[in-house]
């Protein structure tokens, strides 16, 4: 067996050497053809985890063989083994970097570091984007991506940002659009993380959208939307329940006085309403619409004299219940941040046959029923009005949302689907108007209103539930944040910069100091130029680098990623460590 | 023991520990009567396999040290997987051995065993695929492995002219 084995190697290797060495093609494709690789077996899962195992340089040539290889390798460099930036030329504009994989010190020219000597190379990055601080006490924050070139002045950050600026840290959340700032406060209940919203559309043409960054705060102890955006939805959704509520009555008068003439209440829909909507999360604005019945209910009993019965004032009790049931324990969503993404979750599959299922349904009553049973039976036009009114608030917590992104500087005019959503928000306006204005005429305003909001709120919350579900994971991702940062190491990226090593062993006067990506574990000596490199799960400390291995595991991320003997003992050889000495650093 | 039966007909008889290398083969055995058909894998490939899976049956039987134990519960329970690293220097010597055959032969492998499941397998075939890739020009990996440019020549300018720093031999 082991002789079949090596006299294989050897003819595949002179196959190889024969076909470098000659450019007939016939000769060529016959010496290929004992090293000829099935590519149709190959399953693309197994290319991908091959290209998931080479550094950027191999990274970008491995997508450039050909179509299949560069399909199945689209996940961005953020898991491919790191660079060591090793230094920058700020002169004539190089940034130096130490490829693991080569072992090799390479230089990238990149022209923008020269432009903009005022910015400090930071010590993080992110998804391959170097994060440049402004010098002294500018908040300013610049991006860089070298490998391509693209860089991004972002806005000056808030004053407070910095305040714990030893070591600023940034993840990325998955799919996402942000890049996390500075924690102001470790993470208790009361922290906050600030961050970046960064539209995916960076990474495409940064300087098109240099101005749609903005800063936000999250409450990192709840993982709720910005609090302030959370409360005037709330506050707007009460005001307008109270509107709602009272323009019933007002309308019911209204028609009263006008008799049947046609004369038509307008604002059906509550304006206030529907702002209330684009502040804040949909699945808390709906329910507190329940306090519109309470409004028109009392209303209706002083004003119209229309009296209550006891079984309406338990359904009323238990819409209540109900509303506040779904407000506490709604979906912790987070509000899209560009209309792209509502998009995005419009056209989920469960979403669109839904949308479908509602519109035939729709089109069935209107057609078919209503010219049978629309003057005695309310529930035609109230099931039109409340299946369209589902569709509307999507339609306008979209269009709220361009609206909102539009004035903060993020232009959403371009995009298509703005208009698509603003033309759907009208037609179901519209339609909402007319049909709620042909069932008013027919009963009484506590029954309508009831119903009424019996069936658009439910539809709107079960909407809701479609709509965000695949979405209400992100504000984990927050608290998963904050506590990456706390971690102060776990860096995701492929870069990171040297300086970082000289700030700590500084500031912690330590020999070893431990670094991990996503599945290495850089250790430094102490030498600052010495590095090793260890897979993780392996990384284990050499007894002789280091008298006592606690100090050295009590990096905060250690006892996950350095597995620690029970004696409290690395036990590792030398082989299980990759030793690099690196080059000597060009400044 | 169990017997598998490789696609042109041939027989081979291993020891269970052996089999249970491949986790698919560990899940069907429970219920089957110890003939296991595998119509995909040649005789010439399984052969190989078997010899692979005999290796390391051999030295996993050994009862797991709490620290390597300790690595794979870290290694299993993070959300990206990586290839649990051979521990033993003289089974992974055997290994880097072992994957000395050309690429063809390589890739017949890593395709059984990740029919079978012996994910040590694919991640040991993988990294050397990997190893044979690096630092390597896509024109050279192109003609190593086979591969037809199917790019255009505006669009292999294109890419060119994206990262040209990768394509520079330094």
């Amino acid at each position: 067996m082991g002789l079949r084995v090596s006299r294989d190697t050897k003819k595949s290797e002179m196959g190889l050497q024969v076909s470098r060495s000659t450019k007939k093609s016939a000769l060529r494709r016959s010496c290929s053809n004992l090293a000829a690789v099935n590519w149709d077996l190959i399953e693309d899962n197994l290319l991908e985890r091959i290209a998931k195992r080479s550094d950027v340089l191999d990274y970008i040539r491995f997508r450039s063989v050909c179509r299949k290889w560069r399909s199945i390798s689209i996940e961005p460099l953020g898991r491919l083994i790191p660079w060591l930036i090793t230094g920058c030329d700020r002169v004539d504009g190089r940034l130096f970097y130490f490829s693991f994989t080569d072992h090799k010190l390479h230089s990238i020219a990149v022209p923008a570091l020269k432009e903009n000597k005022s910015f400090e190379l930071g010590i993080v990055s992110c998804e391959g984007w170097l994060v440049l601080e402004g010098q002294h006490d500018s908040h300013a924050i610049f991006l860089l991506n070298p490998l391509t070139g693209a860089h991004i002045h972002l806005p000056e950050a808030p004053k407070d940002l910095f305040t714990r600026r030893t070591h600023p840290m940034n993840d990325t959340l998955p799919n996402s659009t942000y890049i996390a700032g500075e924690l102001g406060e470790l993470p208790d209940d009361d922290s906050f993380v600030y961050y970046i919203t960064m539209p995916k559309a960076y990474d495409r043409n940064p300087r098109r959208k240099r101005k749609s960054a903005s800063w936000k705060v999250v409450r990192a102890g709840k993982g709720r939307m910005g609090v302030s955006d959370n409360s005037k939805g709330f506050v707007l959704a009460l005001v307008s329940s109270a509107f709602i509520g009272s323009s019933f009555i007002l309308k019911k008068k209204g028609l009263k006085r006008a008799g049947k003439s046609g004369a038509r209440a307008a604002d059906a829909l509550d304006f206030r309403q529907l702002v209330a909507y684009v502040l804040a999360p949909a699945a808390l604005v709906t329910p507190l619409g329940a306090l519109s019945i309470i409004v028109s209910v009392v209303l209706a009993h002083f004003m119209l004299q229309e009296r209550l019965q006891a079984m309406g004032i338990l359904g009323c009790v238990s819409c209540i219940v109900g509303s506040v049931v779904i407000v506490i324990h709604g979906p912790q969503e987070q509000s899209p941040s560009s209309v792209e993404e509502i998009w995005k979750l419009a056209t989920q599959p469960a979403f669109l046959l839904y949308a479908a299922a509602t519109f035939s349904v729709v089109l069935a009553l209107v057609l078919h029923f209503e010219p049978l049973y629309g003057q005695t039976n309310i529930l035609i036009y109230l099931g039109i009005f409340s299946l369209i009114g589902s569709l509307t608030v999507v339609s306008i917590k979209a269009v709220g949302v361009a609206i909102s992104l539009t004035l903060e500087g993020i232009s959403q005019v371009t995009y298509y689907q703005t208009w698509l959503f603003v033309t759907i928000a009208l037609v179901c306006v519209i339609s909402q108007l007319n049909y709620l204005n042909k069932s008013f005429a027919m009963i009484n305003v506590t029954f309508l209103g009831t119903g009424h909001f019996q069936y658009t709120n439910c539809l709107a919350n079960l909407l809701c539930y479609v709509y965000y579900s695949h979405n209400s994971c992100k504000c984990n991702n927050v608290q998963r944040l904050v506590w990456a940062k706390y971690q102060q190491h776990s860096f995701r990226n492929m870069w990171f910069y040297y300086s970082y090593f000289w700030d700590y062993l500084i500031e912690h006067d330590q020999r070893i100091r431990c670094v991990s990506f996503n599945r290495f574990k850089i250790l430094d000596t102490g030498g600052l130029s010495q590095y090793h490199l260890a897979p993780q799960g392996n990384a284990r400390i050499l007894p002789a680098m280091i008298d006592d291995p606690t100090t050295a595991l009590g990096v905060p991320d250690s006892n996950q990623e350095i597995p620690a003997t029970s004696e409290g003992k690395a036990v590792a050889t030398e082989e299980d460590l990759q030793v690099f000495k690196l080059p000597l650093m060009p400044y | 023991m169990i017997k598998l039966v490789s696609g042109d007909g041939a027989e081979f008889e291993v020891e269970e520990e052996v089999a249970f290398q491949s986790k698919i083969i560990k899940d069907i055995v429970a219920d089957a009567d110890d003939v296991i058909p595998l119509p995909t894998v040649s005789s010439k490939v399984l052969i190989q396999v078997i010899e692979y899976c005999r290796k390391h049956a051999a030295v996993n039987s050994f009862p797991l040290s709490p620290s390597s134990s300790a690595a794979a519960a870290a290694s299993s329970s993070s959300s990206i997987s990586y290839s649990k690293p051979v521990s033993d220097p003289a089974l992974r010597a055997w290994d880097n051995e072992f994957v000395k055959l050309n690429n063809s032969s390589l890739f017949d492998i890593v395709i059984a065993a990740n029919y079978l499941d012996i994910e040590e397998l694919v991640d040991l075939v993988l990294e050397t695929v990997a190893d044979r890739i690096k630092g390597k020009q896509a024109q050279e990996i192109r003609r190593q492995f086979n591969i037809e440019n199917d790019f255009t020549p505006e669009e292999e300018e294109a890419l060119r002219r994206e990262n040209s720093w990768a394509f520079q031999n330094n």
